[in-house]
């Protein structure tokens, strides 16, 4: 016989008791991540070849109006596109993760971080069927490769699945909540691509600063010079990767107040 | 051993609609538990200072009319959200049956559901895979297992779902009226399952309007209204005071009638009306359901006035009888009569058999 849990009123639950949970129901993230990838392609026609036409739509304008010359542009372009379509993708899923499940918030007990973790893991699968894309185009668009591209590529990747995490914790929480969140995410995504260094290379005097305001920034110039330059990352990685988690820490343990009664409010 | 416990458990729920926009919160200003405590009007107590402990291996139910709290407390139970106040101490592994449906997909098949939901149970894939034949035996759905939930009957998700929360052999099962729903075998084959856990060290939890399931399966019963314990103790007790609390002040003038004889009920009807007037009349025997009902409509120029129902035969058997009607389509069932049968000659009525008499011979 297990001993007894208590569940107490108020306040946020310790991180670490919230951490052991989710980790204790790490079979509850992954099968919520396989559902969510199930559900998605269960009525598509297409499939995953979504993930590869989705980047490859984004490029066609870019291409036809802003090219700018310079060898490796364009592969360095579709790279920061496909890092960004899994930010967006993860971010935006993530955030409505809890409004999605509502029913199952409202009727069983599990870690609530655990659909908000899974979506953002389920956005991978789109992720690696892009990068398999630019392996394969990547080359004909100019791309070069060097011994930085793999281990720049997976800390660009895993920079962003960091900043997706942090972000869609307090957001799902807080679209709970507050349903202005759904109305207001897709322009904020919007605002987000415009600052984000996707249409353009991270350079200049702002670098620095728009890699510490912006914390997409660093992950997403780390990926594109790994994919298409095969240089290591700068200075942006670090920078943007400590936003990420001051944004982490506040947002969970904001996360983690609001978990206990999430039920209530959904 | 105790194996569930709420120590004073007070639970407010926000009043007003279950979700909130931005523009409330400039209205009101940022609310704080602090603000909402002084603020009674705001909140209203779903559970005040509620207390019990159920022993391992025991069955618990909770009875109560509707709205008292008892679905609150099997959700603190199974704790899908916080108390407000107060502590619940849970032993083991918790398995909910709290509704109907409870996480089920209708996109996805009944195998790809019983993975999400198993996995929340607690159950390892292994565990779930080992046990997959007894549960799909049980639920009686191995044809349909690979379509698609949106296609299933409510009966077959209501299969699905009980399987899959008892199926985990859970150390706490906690069942709210779910069995209210589906074929009335499979509707025994849970109450068995129910009771065959229980006899293995299952501790359960259980709320029901069906007060004579409650009798056969628990042997303790709390009795919750307006969010307070009322009783809690041996079942019999605690159904008894259940009734006598629906009786209400009537009980003592309550009128004594012999089998078939006439009986006129009088309904008044409401004051003001918007078109017909329709009434539901329902005659309990302490349970929620009606053992008899009758229903009419009246025009609005009745309003104000007294309906009148005659019985000419009362077609009942000895035993204590409420008599319930309820004005308009979706009025709220108010007592209006309370009346108890005797019949001097027959033996006692055992409990399996219902309340209604109707003329038969026996060859």
């Amino acid at each position: 016989m297990a001993e007894l849990r208590t569940i107490r009123a108020g306040g946020a639950v310790p991180i670490g008791t919230a951490l052991a949970a989710l980790w204790d129901q790490r079979e509850v993230v992954r099968a919520f991540a396989v559902r969510s990838v199930r559900i998605r392609y269960r009525q598509a026609v297409f499939g995953v070849a979504w993930a590869v036409a989705q980047p490859l739509a984004l490029l066609l304008p870019y291409l036809w109006f802003f090219r700018r010359d310079g060898e490796g542009a364009v592969a360095a372009t579709l790279a920061a596109l496909i890092g960004w379509q899994y930010l967006s993708q993860a971010t935006t899923n993530g955030a409505g993760a809890l409004v999605n499940e509502a029913v199952l918030v409202r009727k069983t007990a599990f870690a609530r971080e655990a659909p908000v973790v899974a979506a953002v893991g389920a956005a991978g699968v789109e992720l690696a069927v892009g990068l398999v894309l630019f392996v394969v185009a990547g080359p004909l668009l100019g791309a070069r490769w060097g011994w930085a591209t793999v281990p720049g590529a997976l800390a660009g990747v895993l920079g962003l699945a960091v900043v997706a995490l942090a972000c869609s914790l307090p957001l799902a929480a807080l679209n709970a909540q507050y349903r202005d969140v759904r109305h207001a995410l897709p322009f904020a995504v919007l605002v987000w691509l415009f600052v984000s260094p996707v249409f353009f290379p991270l350079d200049g005097r702002r670098r620095l600063l728009l890699a510490v305001l912006n914390p997409a920034a660093g992950p997403l110039e780390t990926l594109r010079r790994a994919l298409a330059g095969g240089e290591p990352p700068t200075l942006a990685l670090p920078l943007s990767l400590g936003t990420a988690t001051v944004i982490g820490v506040l947002g969970y343990r904001w996360f983690r107040r609001q978990a206990p009664t999430l039920a209530d409010v959904l | 051993m105790v194996a569930l416990e709420f120590v004073s458990v007070t639970k407010r729920f926000r009043s007003g609609p279950s979700y909130r926009a931005l523009r409330d919160l400039r209205r009101t200003g940022r609310s704080s538990p602090a603000a909402e405590r002084t603020e009674p009007g705001r909140v209203r107590p779903a559970l005040d200072e509620v207390s019990f402990a159920v022993e391992r291996g025991e069955a618990f139910a909770v009875i109560g009319p509707n709205g008292a709290g008892k679905s609150t407390a099997l959700r603190l139970a199974a704790a899908i959200t916080a108390p407000t106040a107060g502590e619940v101490r849970v032993a083991g592994r918790v398995g909910a049956l709290i509704e109907v449906g409870a996480g089920i997909h209708p996109e996805l098949t009944g195998r790809e559901n019983i993975a999400l939901y198993g996995a929340i149970l607690g159950l390892r894939r292994r565990e779930l895979a080992d046990r997959f034949d007894e549960l799909v035996a049980f639920a009686e759905l191995d044809a349909a297992l690979d379509r698609p939930v949106k296609h299933y009957s409510s009966g077959m998700q209501l299969r699905l779902g009980f399987a899959i929360a008892t199926v985990v052999a859970p150390d706490v099962l906690i069942v709210d009226e779910a069995l209210a729903v589906g074929d009335a075998r499979f509707q025994l084959r849970c109450l068995e399952r129910m009771q065959a856990l229980v006899r293995q060290g299952t501790t359960l939890l259980y709320v029901s309007h069906d007060l004579a399931t409650v009798e056969s399966t628990c042997r303790r019963a709390m009795l919750l209204i307006d969010g307070r314990v009322h009783a809690v103790g041996d079942t019999a007790e605690t159904v008894a005071a259940y009734l006598r609390w629906v009786d209400g002040p009537a009980a003592a003038s309550r009128e004594l009638r012999r089998p078939g004889e006439p009986l006129t009920i009088e309904v008044p009807l409401p004051a003001r009306t918007d078109g017909p007037i329709t009434v539901a009349l329902g005659v309990r025997d302490g349970h929620a359901w009606n053992v008899l009902g009758a229903t009419a409509s009246f025009g609005p120029e009745r309003a104000g006035t007294v309906a009148r129902c005659h019985i000419d035969a009362l077609p009942l058997a000895a035993g204590v009888y409420q008599i319930f009607a309820a004005t308009s389509r979706d009025g709220a069932w108010e007592l209006v009569h309370s009346f108890r049968v005797a019949d001097d000659g027959a033996e006692p009525r055992p409990a399996w058999l219902p309340p209604v008499a109707f003329a038969h011979r026996w060859e």
